[in-house]
């Protein structure tokens, strides 16, 4: 594995001075932004080597990560490869316009990974300093016309629900 | 470098060059507001010129509420809400500022007892020395990145468009490596701050490191320590706070302007703190932006033991550029019969100094130093050369001191 690119980070000494929840948040977005800054991926114990985090830390933020699909895995080996579901780093079409619907904002993309083309719907909820992820789809490309019309389906469901309430 | 104008990541802009207005008191806010209410419109240009608006972050509650409070009738053409929001963390103040300086920057942040009971035990000391050694060896490491923290918050919440870096004022050549050290270290901590723990506002919020500085220790050993503690991780702006100059020492003035080149080589727009007319220098050795207090001296300190102020203050004389007290526009005027020497809105309606009330004439002073500043800016910014155009403005005023800078 080639040099692992890390942004500039907080010492250990700084870092215990913040909050708990700041803690939280400051640990979340270094390894976003390690992850994203290394676009062929990342295991545990290099980021456990390169960051000053303990590999629980780090595995407990990737496998949140990885839930809200920020982040996707390959198994080579015995090994677990964390990869970016980012935007700015397989943006085949970048789509700038997203939805805001009561404090949650929707923001769609398309994306190529290894495991091939997806269209990327992620929901981020802003709190008071922050942008969180909330939880984010991935839907493969070629399935995503079926995917809409799955959905304009619904949608004409709830309408019915609603007139008839 | 720039084009005419930088744009912000809260998506407003400045013109350039530009200029900032720094608010001290309640009064000098509603002032604003009064100008924006009635001398600017399609035939008066009021503040337009006027780009940003910056106060001290133990003042910006008071002061902002009035200038950014709704419009009960009709809402102006051009309004001040749109301009550039700065809150200044004004750390300079815990180490050079007044007692009562110190303690309202430290109630209008959280801050640590532990903190009080230091910057005030070192009020106590008397020698100059004895101070800067304290505030290095026991105030430093008290203001962590807890401390920082408190800083960017207050000023997120306070809704400041371009955030400042905290950061202590290079004051001593004899321990000035550990001022620098310190300085790259708040700086570097805040854009990891922002960057992480407030990154809800890393895409929407500019981030300015800011270098307060004495000039008597702007030296050229020091260009290349002090340019990497303010350009650490990138920000966004960069600015110095100029806490001293004296026109009568050339060496001095000429340091600050080749700093000042230097730093606009990093093609970071270089933003000059607290500087009256010497500011228009300025631009043409590479700074973008100048902020400039209303009306008033910016180095002046007035010791306790001194007799009061006279109460009605200094007119900036448009023409000659000087502060003129009462008693000397009265002995220019004389010949005109007391005409002002002015075409500003406010001394057209007057036309003579002996027409404004005595209660009126702060008021007045500082209504017509921000009208004509705001001409000041419109002329330099429709000069195809500022250099030429400044150096006419300068040759014909009594400010000439500043002609050799624009050679």
């Amino acid at each position: 594995m080639s040099e692992m690119r890390i942004p500039e980070v907080l010492s250990r000494e700084e870092y215990l001075k913040l909050p708990p929840q700041e803690r939280e948040r400051y640990v979340r977005e270094i390894l976003r932004q390690t992850v994203n800054m290394n676009r062929y991926g990342v295991t545990v114990p290099h980021l456990s080597k390169n960051l000053p985090f303990d590999s629980r830390t780090i595995e407990k933020h990737l496998s949140i990560m990885r839930y809200t699909n920020e982040i996707y895995t390959v198994k080579i080996g015995p090994t677990v490869l964390y990869l970016p579901n980012s935007r700015a780093l397989h943006p085949a079409i970048e789509i700038q316009k997203t939805l805001e619907a009561n404090g949650r904002e929707y923001a769609v993309s398309v994306l190529q990974n290894r495991l091939g083309e997806f269209v990327f719907i992620q929901e981020k909820k802003k709190t008071e300093f922050t942008k969180e992820v909330g939880g984010g789809i991935l839907v493969p490309l070629s399935h995503f016309n079926r995917f809409v019309e799955y959905l304009s389906e619904i949608a004409k469901q709830v309408q019915n629900l609603k007139r008839e309430a | 470098m720039f084009s005419n104008k930088i744009y912000l990541k809260c998506k407003k802009s400045l013109t350039l060059p530009s200029m900032f207005v720094y608010l001290r008191y309640e009064s000098e806010a509603e002032i604003l507001r009064k100008i924006e209410a009635r001398y600017t419109n399609e035939s008066n240009d009021g503040l337009n010129q006027i780009d940003g608006i910056a106060t001290s972050i133990k003042d910006w509650q008071r002061i902002f509420s009035p200038i950014f409070q709704g419009y009960l009738y009709d809402e102006p053409k051009y309004k001040l809400i749109d301009r550039i929001k700065l809150i200044d963390p004004s750390l300079y103040l815990l180490f050079t500022g007044t007692d009562s300086d110190k303690n309202a920057l430290l109630d209008n942040i959280e801050s640590s007892s532990r903190l009080k009971s230091v910057v005030n035990e070192i009020s106590l000391l008397s020698s100059q020395k004895d101070k800067t050694d304290k505030n290095i060896d026991n105030l430093y490491p008290l203001l962590d990145i807890y401390f920082v923290r408190n800083l960017l918050q207050s000023q997120i919440r306070g809704g400041a468009d371009i955030l400042i870096s905290p950061s202590v004022p290079i004051t001593s050549s004899k321990r000035i490596d550990e001022q620098i050290e310190k300085v790259k270290e708040m700086n570097r901590v805040s854009r990891i701050l922002l960057d992480t723990v407030f990154s809800g506002y890393s895409e929407e919020r500019d981030l300015m490191h800011v270098l307060a500085l004495n000039l008597s220790v702007l030296k050229n050993d020091y260009f290349d320590a002090l340019k990497e503690a303010v350009l650490v991780n990138n920000p966004d702006h960069i600015g110095i706070r100029v806490m001293n100059l004296t026109e009568g020492n050339p060496s001095q003035i000429w340091s600050l302007l080749r700093f000042i080149k230097s730093l606009s080589e990093s093609k970071v727009p270089v933003h000059i703190f607290n500087v009256r007319e010497f500011g228009y220098v300025t631009f043409c050795h590479g700074s973008t932006t100048i902020t400039t207090p209303i009306a008033s001296d910016p180095y002046f300190w007035r010791a306790v033991s001194e007799e009061a102020p006279p109460r009605k203050g200094a007119y900036y004389h448009p023409i000659h550029m000087t502060n003129d007290t009462y008693d000397m526009l009265l002995e220019k005027t004389r010949a005109n019969n007391y005409r002002f020497p002015c075409h500003c809105e406010i001394c057209e309606k007057f036309e003579k100094v002996m027409k404004v009330d005595e209660l009126y004439w702060n008021e007045f002073r500082r209504i017509h130093f921000l009208l004509v500043k705001n001409m000041e800016l419109k002329e330099l910014r429709e000069t195809t050369t500022l250099k030429i155009a400044l150096r006419d403005k300068f040759g014909r005023s009594q400010q000439t001191v500043w002609l050799p800078y624009l050679d």
